[in-house]
Order: C-alpha cells, then sequence, then structure tokens
C-alpha cells in the first residue's frame, strides 16, 4: 500500500468541506423557503430555527418564538400550513 | 523525476516563446545586430536556425516600413518632407471631424426607439419559464404563490360569471400577490423582478378584459 501525498490528503480534504457546506447551504435555504411559506400563508414566524423532514415535501418546522408548524403539500398539490 | 523534466521541459518552451518575442521588434528596431548574433550562436541547435532565417527577412522589413509612409503621404500629398509628424497629425485633424459629427446622431437615434418599445413587451410564457427556473425562490413558496396565482384567477372567473367579487377587490388581491413576488425576487433575482415590474400593467389589462382573460385561461 503506498503512502498517499499531502495533495491528495488536501483534496480529500477539500471535497468533504465543500460537501459538508453545500449541504449546510442546502438546509438554510430549506429554512428559508419554510419560513417564507409560512409568512405567505399569514401566520407569525420570525425565524425558522429548525426543521425535521418526515416525508418529502413534509416538513416540522419550529420558529424562534415557539411556534411549530407542519408545512406540507396535500394530495391537490396545495402547500398546507398547519399550526401544531 | 517527472517534475524535473516536466520543469525543464517548461523552462525550454519559455525560452523558445521569449525568443520569437525578441526575433519580432529586433529587425524593425535594428537589423544590422540581427546578422551579427547569428553566426556566434552554434550550441544551441534549435535557436540558431531562426535566427539564420529570419536576417534575410529582417532587411526586408525596414524598406517595407519605410515604404510604407509614402501610402498616407499621397493622401495629404502636401508635405512630404516631414512625413512622421506631419502625416499623423493630418490623419488625426481630418479623422475626428468626420466620424465624430454623424456618429453620435445614429447612436441617439438608435438607443431612442428600444426604450420605448421594451416597455410595453409582455411575454407571459417567458416571465412563467424564469419564475419557474429561478433560485430566489424555494419550492415550497413557488408552490404556495402558484395556489395564490390559481385561486386569483378562480375569482376572475367566478367575477367574469358574474359572482360578487368586485373589480377593486381583486385589484388589490391581484396588487398584493404582485408584493409578494417581488418582494421574494428584488434581493435574490432583480433583473425579473423588474421584468415583472414592467409588465404589471399589461398582465393587469389581460385578467381585466374577459376577451383576453379567455385566451389564457
Amino acid at each position: 500500500m503506498a503512502p498517499r501525498s499531502p495533495a491528495f490528503h488536501f483534496a480529500l480534504l477539500a471535497v468533504t468541506l465543500g460537501s459538508a457546506r453545500l449541504l449546510a447551504a442546502d438546509e438554510g435555504s430549506m429554512v428559508k423557503d419554510l419560513k417564507v411559506t409560512i409568512a405567505l400563508q399569514g401566520l407569525p414566524c420570525d425565524e425558522v430555527v429548525d426543521a425535521k423532514r418526515n416525508a418529502d415535501s413534509d416538513y416540522l418546522a419550529t420558529c424562534k418564538d415557539g411556534h411549530r408548524y407542519h408545512v406540507f403539500v396535500n394530495a391537490q398539490g396545495r402547500v398546507m400550513v398547519e399550526k401544531k | 523525476m517527472n517534475r524535473i523534466l516536466a520543469c525543464g521541459l517548461l523552462v525550454v518552451l519559455l525560452a523558445a516563446c521569449s525568443h520569437t518575442k525578441s526575433i519580432a521588434p529586433g529587425p524593425v528596431a535594428a537589423p544590422p545586430p540581427a546578422a551579427e548574433p547569428s553566426a556566434t550562436p552554434v550550441a544551441p541547435a534549435p535557436l540558431a536556425p531562426p535566427v539564420v532565417t529570419e536576417t534575410p527577412a529582417a532587411p526586408a522589413v525596414p524598406p517595407a516600413a519605410s515604404a510604407a509612409p509614402p501610402p498616407p503621404a499621397p493622401g495629404s500629398a502636401a508635405a512630404p518632407g516631414k512625413k512622421p509628424v506631419d502625416a499623423a497629425v493630418a490623419d488625426r485633424r481630418p479623422a475626428p471631424p468626420k466620424p465624430a459629427a454623424p456618429a453620435p446622431k445614429p447612436a441617439v437615434v438608435a438607443a431612442a426607439p428600444p426604450a420605448p418599445a421594451a416597455a410595453p413587451a409582455l411575454n407571459l410564457k417567458s416571465l412563467e419559464q424564469r419564475l419557474r427556473e429561478t433560485h430566489a425562490i424555494g419550492v415550497f413558496t413557488k408552490l404556495s404563490l402558484k395556489n395564490q396565482v390559481d385561486d386569483l384567477l378562480d375569482q376572475f372567473r367566478a367575477f367574469y360569471r358574474g359572482q360578487v367579487p368586485p373589480l377593486t377587490a381583486l385589484r388589490q388581491r391581484y396588487d398584493l400577490l404582485m408584493l409578494k413576488v417581488l418582494s421574494l425576487l428584488q434581493d435574490g433575482d432583480p433583473p425579473l423582478a423588474n421584468d415583472i415590474v414592467a409588465s404589471r400593467e399589461a398582465i393587469w389589462g389581460i385578467l381585466k378584459d374577459p376577451a383576453k382573460f379567455a385566451t389564457i385561461s
């Protein structure tokens, strides 16, 4: 087993950090999307601090002020926001 | 080992490139010195031939360069004695006035028509496609906005069937929906937001006209 060069380790680290950053960015955009969706329904939520994914297009969002909302797409294709 | 070979190859290539650059200005500046060093290099075989082959061309270039000024001179045809200064000045003086006067007029004339022509242009399909593809709005938000657009269109259909919502109320709902869309787009996709603002009245014109509304619904 030949020892890996420092360049290989550096590339591996860069790929790992890049993937983590992409995932974080994706999660951040999802949180923002949920916040805007809740606001579009006229419901209060200053900031989404946690988003738990239940299924495809089905999330449980927790707001900073304590409100919790079930955000999902129903069978008719409508976005529904239900207060929990 | 490979790196050393690659570096060596790179150095050789760079040397070759820098040498070809020095050949080009050489003939123009001083043809006789170019002929002298051609005899001295013996060891570098690839470098020597270019110098030798270009030395015959080098004398040919200065005559061409000295012959080049006469073509502008017949244009001026006034002072052949002061070629370098007068020819340049004579070329500079007549050139700016000719394009200066006619050039700005077409530019102003050409710039004026697009401004009014761009405003009434409305392409609903293009706007819809851009809204679908923009990254400024998330998936849930896009779907939620689409639901609200569909609700508004249903209210317009009810209005044209003679039911309750008055046109003023529909206008308020339309404005509110536009504000929602624009507030979402203005930071993430300003060009699309600007295009929607420009199309705002045109879209309302389609909605409030039963004949035009029938074509889109």
